[in-house]
């Protein structure tokens, strides 16, 4: 029982594959170019502009030269896959304070939000749930082993420099294994240090007792080393108003236990050390304290739920490129993450008040061989230690040790742009007390490929197999968990048209970007808490098909000397269906929490004296319940948001910039749901004042 | 502070408000079955259907339809006194007392110290109705005074009750850490003695003779399995020594009272596609015998079971979709089931 991996063996292999390049290194002179370049020197560049060859993370997270010029959302059209990017200036121009409100911007990305500042909030691709996404902070991907969904809730967008999102495969090839398992990434990357020294100090106010100071500090040390450390709060009452409809009633109620606390703190270190390579060190610590305000209960409120959180993640990666054309990232990296859940309802005859600690180390390693222009292989290998231990009776402390290794090829020479690879992942798990879960092993193959068409048009078809290990809570939670799961596998074919085009190489030219992707996807040995007499247990029993179809276009360029128009649309259709049994009350209903259509629009005008944005997000009928009928349908809304911003420059020797930003959210009004009783913050208004040194 | 007394004013609106509904579309005359669903915690979807047995239809919602506002969160139980219904609403802290034709006419909204309590089960005696509370006691509610409520400490968290001879016996289950049964007397309304019995009790039933108590308790969870199917005991407390024995039954899920100091079991097995299916034995309590199953067929996810004027509620539920509620006769014939009445039918009530 519980065969113990060789971690002796797997470090052995490892480290070979590091070693073996250490070799050669010191046997070389210079470094080579980064392969990712090479990969795309078949695609045309604009002089000057080298944003089109840039695609699928390789992206230089501060070249803001290039973004002003050119709106730096690029959909990366030579992907074989839907990829796109959100940077920095998009985000500023749009006065986007939240991880959530950027990630609504990409299609077929949603948010569950359980409303306020507070409420738990989780990244949903193409409605697969949340434990399907990969999503990865500066290279390092965040864990939660327990439950397997990370809330975005408390992300402060500030330092963020840009934001991808590739889904149903990766042309990247030179990243961590691990994020070959999901069916998307997120890959969210922070301004790098910069040279000199700069400073920022930013407060924000915002509705509902809402404030967030923000402070980055960040220093150059001769040419080669910066280090930077940024501290951030928030505290927010969070007890807005909400209209509640029962029937015939209407009446006016405030959210309670809604409040936040929260304070975190980052320092990074970025070395550039020649042939010796770059190096990164991350130190990042956050605290919070949040009450949950639970969902709407009629005829009373009592919420009497608590949340404290802590954690801290360290993480040193290491990238150096070769004479030969070899490239390796090593990252290690160790993530500790503790909360305390309180619950203390009188109608319990004890207050629940629960402890839990998860430590993950993770030691990642990829290796990249570029033999030709065309054609570059890369293997990748993760290995993860999760641990959890918690105070709840029954719990068996169980620790998992996982192994993902990645082959991958990719060839891009003429028209065609394909790659490969093949995931192994191989768990083993123990427990202190207890039997632990017998081991697991899968394999999973992707597959992705596009063709340009005509000169800007590209078609692009991939298949990729994903799957999401069953967490610690499926597994070992008192009176649900199930030692049997197995992991549950989700199947993807996406076939798509991607369309980009500059139209001149002049700093006002239009460029245009358009895509559209169809695609099936089937989910087998869904992982579902099914219910019996006494306890719910958790099964592998779920089958989900899907058809959908994910649009999206921008187009960005001069309007008038004195205005730049950058507006993006997208808009996704999807049937999500229950297939798992023919007989049952809601074979083929539409999954809940699914909408049919959703969709989004946003125009940024920027002239010199003010940029002014709107947007707007909507999603259409769902259902609360996989039984679809009236009285769990969820009306459709639309979420509108008008922001205003606008930048000082002023000082003589040193450049002083101040930036005021302004943002009506929802401006409608209304109260509207996206998770059933949940009800959201209607209109409400927030300010930012950033000053820069 | 100030939020509650807001609260309470809003309160005082909706109560006030109410009144004034008009209620939407006809109401059928409330004669056949009334079926409570318990509804998904969180999601304020408790309801009561009408199955009308010459018809064959099934009216959905109708609390809904009568009063234009929605039942609340988890319902636990419903039961007649005269001419009045009363339903406990468990998470929405509320007892509904309604007439015949299901329009509230009463509020149990029932607060000790500062603490709103949450209602589960109930029973009747002598005009009044009894409910125990999650947060530790046994409340009497009274016609007088606009519904008033008296209440008297019991044990953690009391499940069922049962009421025989002036007095009442509530299952203090602890959530599965308490092992006794609270005797209230209810002319002085005290606890005068506690029973000790399997751990986490859950249903009571009394016998005719007023000899017995039965105790059905599902006990601590069994650790391999974090199931209690294993573990759940029935026992027979005799009310005059104390003395206790343990009947042989697995799997337990409730007992409930049934005609001619008759008992009702009902037992729980999964299927081999992990489906909760259960089936009931009818327990003769004057001669202490098992009278063999109510009906043959056992019904595929189980989820209650409850007895009233004559006809034994089996109701089938899967928290995803609308369950259904099997009806049968005390010979154990199928009189009816009802398809899609609601999430989770908890009890059924027959208004002749």
């Amino acid at each position: 029982m519980g065969a113990w991996l060789s971690y002796a063996d797997l470090y052995a292999a490892v480290s070979t594959a590091a070693a073996f390049p250490a070799v050669v290194a010191a046997t070389t002179a210079t470094s080579l170019t980064a392969p990712a370049s090479v990969t795309h020197a078949s695609r045309p560049t604009v002089s000057g502009l080298d944003y089109r060859g840039q695609t699928s993370g390789t992206v230089p997270d501060d070249t803001l030269a290039a973004s002003a010029v050119t709106g730096d959302r690029n959909p990366s059209a030579s992907s074989s896959s839907p990829s796109s990017r959100l940077g920095r200036d998009r985000i500023e121009k749009s006065g986007m304070a939240a991880l959530q409100e950027a990630l609504k911007t990409f299609a077929g990305v949603s948010i569950r939000d359980y409303g306020g500042i507070g409420g738990l909030k989780t990244v949903n691709i193409r409605n697969f749930g949340a434990q399907h996404t990969g999503i990865s902070y500066d290279g390092v991907i965040l864990t939660d082993a327990m439950n397997g969904q990370v809330d975005i809730g408390l992300f402060d967008l500030e330092a963020v420099s840009g934001i991808t999102v590739k889904i149903a495969g990766n042309d990247d090839i030179y990243r961590s294994a691990r994020l070959n398992s999901s069916v998307g990434t997120v890959e969210i990357s922070t301004l790098r240090p910069l040279q000199g020294t700069r400073a920022d100090v930013r407060l924000r106010a915002a509705s509902f007792g809402t404030y967030e100071p923000y402070m980055r500090v960040s220093q150059g040390f001769g040419d080669n080393w910066n280090a930077s450390v940024s501290v951030g709060g928030l505290v927010s009452d969070g007890d807005y108003p909400f209209v509640l409809h029962n029937g015939n009633v209407t009446t006016h109620e405030i959210r309670l236990n809604s409040d936040v606390k929260s304070l975190k703190t980052e320092a990074n270190v970025h070395g550039e050390m020649g042939k010796a390579g770059n190096l990164d060190v991350k130190i990042a610590g956050a605290m919070s304290e949040r009450g949950l305000p639970g969902s709407v209960i009629l005829y009373t409120q009592h919420p009497s739920e608590r949340l404290w959180d802590k954690s801290l993640i360290c993480s040193v990666i290491h990238d150096v490129s070769f004479r030969i054309p070899l490239k390796l990232k090593t990252s290690l990296s160790y993530n500790d993450a503790w909360n305390r859940y309180l619950n203390d309802s009188a109608s319990l005859p004890e207050p629940e008040d629960d402890r839990y600690r998860q430590r993950n180390a993770t030691l990642s390693t990829v290796l990249l061989w570029s033999p030709k222009p065309f054609l570059s292989a890369s293997v990748a290998e993760d290995l993860v230690i999760s641990a959890l231990s918690a105070n709840i009776p029954g719990c068996l402390y169980p620790v998992r040790e996982t192994s993902y290794t990645a082959l991958s090829v990719k060839y891009s020479r003429g028209r065609l742009n394909a790659v490969a690879s093949l995931l192994a992942t191989i768990v083993r798990e123990q427990t202190r007390k207890g039997s632990p879960a017998p081991g697991r092993e899968h394999f999973s193959p992707s597959l992705g490929a596009s063709f340009s068409i005509v000169p800007d048009l590209r078609l692009r078809a991939s298949f990729k197999e994903s799957y999401r290990l069953p967490t610690f809570n499926d597994i070992y939670y008192p009176r649900m968990g199930n030692k049997d799961l197995d992991p549950e596998k989700a199947l993807q074919f996406n076939i798509g048209l991607a369309y980009d085009r500059l139209f001149d190489s002049s700093p006002g030219a239009w460029s245009v970007t358009a895509s559209i992707d169809a695609y099936h996807n089937r989910v087998r040995d869904k992982i579902a808490a099914i219910p019996s007499m006494f306890i719910w247990s958790m099964r592998n029993l779920g089958k989900v098909n899907m058809w959908g179809c994910d649009l999206s276009c921008s187009a960005s360029g001069r309007l008038a000397d004195w205005l730049r128009l950058r507006t993006d649309a997208t808009c996704s259709y999807q049937r999500a269906v229950d297939v798992t049994d023919k007989n049952s009350k809601y074979y083929k209903h539409q999954i809940a929490y699914t909408p049919r259509y959703s969709g989004y629009v946003s125009a940024v005008f920027e002239t010199r004296w003010l940029n002014l944005g709107y947007s707007v997000q909507a999603v259409g009928v769902r259902y609360s319940l996989s039984q679809n009928t009236r009285a769990y349908r969820i009306e459709p809304y639309a979420d509108h948001v008008l922001s205003l911003n606008r930048t000082f420059i002023f000082g003589r020797r040193h450049e002083w910039r101040l930036a005021a930003s302004a943002e009506a959210l929802n401006l409608a009004g209304k109260n509207y749901e996206i998770m059933k009783y949940y009800p959201m913050p209607g209109r409400n208004w927030r300010l930012t004042l950033k000053l820069s040194y | 502070m100030k939020k509650y007394i807001l609260l309470a004013a809003f309160a005082a609106l909706t109560l006030a408000s109410c009144e004034n509904v008009e209620t939407p579309g006809p109401v059928p005359s409330l004669k056949g079955f009334l079926i409570l669903n318990n509804g998904n915690m969180g999601s304020n979807d408790a309801s009561i259907a009408l199955y009308n047995p010459e018809t064959g239809d099934v009216a959905g919602d109708l609390f809904y339809n009568v009063n234009g506002r929605q039942l609340g969160d988890v319902a636990q139980d419903i039961v007649r006194n005269g001419n009045e219904l009363y339903i406990s609403v468990n998470c929405s802290q509320v007892v509904f007392v309604t007439d015949l034709e299901l329009n509230v006419i009463g509020e149990v909204k029932a607060e000790e110290g500062e603490t709103r309590l949450s209602p589960r089960s109930l029973a009747v005696s002598d005009g009044k109705v009894y409910v125990t509370y999650s947060e530790g006691w046994l409340g009497e509610i009274s016609r007088n005074d606009g519904y008033s409520v008296r209440l008297t400490a019991v044990g953690s968290y009391p499940e069922g009750l049962c009421i025989r001879d002036g007095r009442a016996y509530v299952a203090n289950s602890g959530y599965g850490y308490d092992n006794t049964v609270s005797v209230v007397d209810l002319d002085s309304f005290r606890e005068i003695e506690k029973l000790e019995v399997n751990s986490n009790p859950q249903s009571l039933v009394a016998d005719a003779a007023g000899k017995y108590l039965y105790v059905c308790s599902w006990d601590t969870y069994d650790p391999a399995t974090w199931d209690v199917a294993t573990t759940s005991r029935l026992q027979r407390v005799s009310l005059s020594d104390g003395n206790v024995v343990d009947l042989d039954y697995t799997s337990l899920s409730k007992i409930v009272q049934g005609p001619d100091n008759q008992m009702y079991i009902a037992c729980g097995q999964y299927s081999a596609d992990w489906k909760m299916t259960g089936s009931v034995h009818v327990y003769d309590m004057t001669s202490g015998k098992d009278k063999g199953l109510l009906f043959d067929e056992p019904v595929e996810n189980y989820y209650s079971l409850s007895y009233n004027g004559g006809y034994v509620f089996v109701g089938a539920g899967e928290y995803t979709a609308e369950g259904d509620m099997y009806i049968y006769d005390t010979a154990g014939r199928l009189v009816a089931s009802t398809p899609s009445c609601g999430i989770n039918p908890m009890a059924g009530l027959y208004l002749e």
